[in-house]
């Protein structure tokens, strides 16, 4: 225990507060996390500031001792609760949850979608939080949904291809079935195909099979190391001519 | 996991010994951090195999080391393919996963003090939101269900990504 008094007569001396006593990983005996309490002074600054435990951090360090730093910040966890509060009051039946991640003086705003929301919400939602967090001192960064949709974008489209091509569309649903995707019909598929091979990123062949086009495979790179695209290619292939 | 976190946590607000509710306290702090643990292990696992080993204390490395690296690759795949939605995508994973990796920290440090550091009393200020260290068990209770939707955004992203 004599290094977890020798972080705690630092910290002291350094003018850090802490919260209850130094924690020892238990995993990694040279690892510990202290509760440092935070609030803010008058200009909205962080008190202490990360500068100074970054300083104290490197100081115990060379003490031979891996500090991590757990900082809570009573006034962040309210602001917090509030900004949820006050958007699942209002959108309640589009939200299922809503939390904060603030970072000097801005804040972004996580909402979990209980259905897709459409842009006029997304809009709202926005500005109700900008209005909130502005009484707050804090002004919003952005405001980001949690993913639930799982359609496969052009990025997914093209890697599909150039894994299976020639593909035809049958081929290339199963893949994205595969690989988790969601085809949502054939006609949508057909759809996003079409335009595809409008932006020549996939050519279509007579047979009606798809291959990505020069550009594309150029676009899309590769590795060279075992999950290298190309390797998975000649997998796929070999597996075609059995 | 969750629910019986759920319920202890409920037991630890209504007890009157002290010593029990402490008992019922700590371990529902416990259980809040192992469901979601076992998530996120869960979600690395299915991303690469051998991810899905991580130790408690390896987890908000993995995260913002690998995962992080692979997501921010792909954001500009995704962009030399214009395809802007899914580089979109990767910059809320990689945001993602930086919240993700600062709650499994605090996360991980609340359960090693809840198992290991019987010294360190709960605070029962207040009942119905008690803490442990400056953690307040509603903080906690918000771990798996906050977990699951970073979790799903890091998924989406690497789904869309991974050749």
């Amino acid at each position: 225990m004599t290094k977890s008094v020798d972080v705690l007569s630092t910290l002291q001396r350094e003018g850090i507060p802490v919260s209850g006593t130094v924690i020892r990983d238990s995993g990694n005996g040279d690892h510990c996390f202290v509760y440092i309490p935070v609030e803010r002074n008058a200009e909205g600054h962080q008190v202490p500031s990360n500068r100074s435990l970054h300083r104290v951090r490197g100081l115990l360090k060379e003490q031979g001792v891996n500090v991590e730093f757990i900082l809570s910040d009573a006034h962040s966890q309210d602001i917090e609760a509030g900004v949820r509060a006050t958007l699942l009051h209002a959108y309640g039946e589009e939200l299922r949850n809503v939390f904060l991640s603030i970072k000097n003086k801005s804040a972004v705003v996580w909402v979990e979608q209980k259905k897709t929301i459409d842009a006029s919400v997304r809009g709202a939602i926005a500005k109700k939080s900008t209005v909130f967090l502005h009484e707050v001192g804090l002004t919003l960064d952005s405001l980001l949904l949690t993913v639930d949709e799982n359609l496969p974008g052009k990025l997914a489209f093209l890697n599909a291809i150039r894994q299976i091509a020639p593909a035809d569309m049958k081929s290339i649903k199963n893949e994205f079935l595969t690989r988790g995707f969601s085809v949502p019909s054939d006609d949508w598929l057909n759809r996003k195909l079409d335009a595809l091979r409008k932006a020549e990123a996939i050519v279509r062949l007579a047979t009606g099979q798809y291959v990505v086009s020069a550009r594309t495979l150029d676009v899309l790179g590769t590795v060279r190391a075992g999950r290298s695209p190309d390797v998975s290619r000649l997998l796929a292939l070999a597996q075609k001519c059995r | 996991m969750e629910i019986v976190a759920h319920h202890l946590q409920g037991v630890a607000s209504t007890r009157s010994d002290l010593i029990e509710r402490d008992l019922f306290g700590r371990s529902a702090f416990n259980r809040y951090y192992y469901a979601t643990y076992l998530d996120v292990k869960e979600v690395l696992g299915s991303l690469k195999a051998e991810w899905g080993k991580i130790s408690h204390g390896g987890v908000p490395d993995m995260l913002t080391g690998p995962v992080k690296k692979a997501l921010v690759k792909g954001r500009e795949r995704a962009q030399r393919a214009s395809d802007f939605e899914t580089a979109d995508l990767c910059s809320r994973a990689v945001n993602a996963i930086h919240i993700l990796a600062e709650m499994m920290t605090d996360g991980y440090a609340t359960r090693v003090a809840a198992d290991y550091y019987p010294e360190v009393k709960i605070d029962f200020e207040d009942a119905y939101n008690f803490k442990l260290n400056l953690v307040r068990v509603k903080d906690a209770a918000e771990w798996p269900i906050k977990a699951r939707g970073l979790l799903r955004t890091i998924n989406a992203a690497w789904r869309q990504v991974h050749d």
